[in-house]
């Protein structure tokens, strides 16, 4: 998968993204590797556990509407060219 | 024992999945009790390209669990995965490390998002690769300059 210098995003989310993807088609078959996570990453993930609202007893039914929607959003999406 | 999607703080950490994991204990007797809930809500199962043969009885049961087998519950719009592997992990350390947050009214127990994140990384399957890229940016991107910070 080559992506040429003008169709590259801006949005360093997508380009992290489409640098996933370019390393799962370089490793076809697919590959299986231990990845070693950041302590950054790390140190973010138990700032995410710590939150109030990820305790034990939150009210998580706002997720399942989300994730709803969500794939009623992507079932509808139509293919343009 | 369901996954990531439930320690989302925001929409924006939530994963469109085609599937979900519940995650069981190696006990026959408790995969047998899953099945058999599972078809009273009206949910086909399947193991890989198959629906899971008759009887489902304590000998299927146990033939299952002996080979942590995966058996996939399908209907509602729904796939769930009957997993009884994660890994990295035995299913007794993650579910004493459990959250247990509420759905529409009913107790979800959820492994914590830190042996999620071990056990993709030790996996490391490509759309294991791309969630921890993907997660690992969206938590970049909501958390801002408090990304990771040292306490």
């Amino acid at each position: 998968m080559r992506r040429g210098a003008s169709a590259r995003p801006s949005d360093p989310g997508v380009e992290r993204a489409l640098r996933a993807l370019d390393e799962i088609h370089r490793t076809v078959p697919l590959e299986t590797r231990p990845v070693v996570l950041s302590a950054e990453y790390l140190r973010a993930v138990a700032q995410v556990e710590a939150l109030a609202e990820n305790q034990t007893g939150a009210d998580k039914t706002w997720v399942e509407r989300v994730v709803r929607q969500s794939r009623e959003h992507f079932a509808s999406a139509r293919r343009i060219r | 024992m369901w996954g990531a999607n439930y320690h989302a703080h925001s929409a924006g950490v939530i994963f469109t999945t085609e599937d979900r994991d519940l995650f069981l204990p190696a006990d026959a007797d408790n995969e047998l009790r899953a099945w058999n809930a599972c078809r009273r809500e009206g949910f086909e199962l399947w193991s890989g390209q198959e629906p899971l043969r008759e009887p489902l009885d304590a000998f299927l049961a146990e033939k299952v669990v002996s080979n942590r087998a995966l058996v996939r519950a399908q209907g509602h719009d729904l796939l769930i995965d009957l997993t009884l592997v994660m890994s990295g992990f035995e299913f007794e350390e993650v579910w004493a490390k459990r959250r247990v947050f509420t759905v529409q009214g009913v107790d979800v127990p959820v492994a914590s998002l830190s042996d999620i994140v071990a056990s993709k990384a030790a996996a490391g399957r490509p759309k294991d690769q791309l969630f921890l890229a993907t997660h690992e940016d969206a938590l970049r991107q909501l958390l801002g300059g408090r990304f990771g910070r040292k306490t």
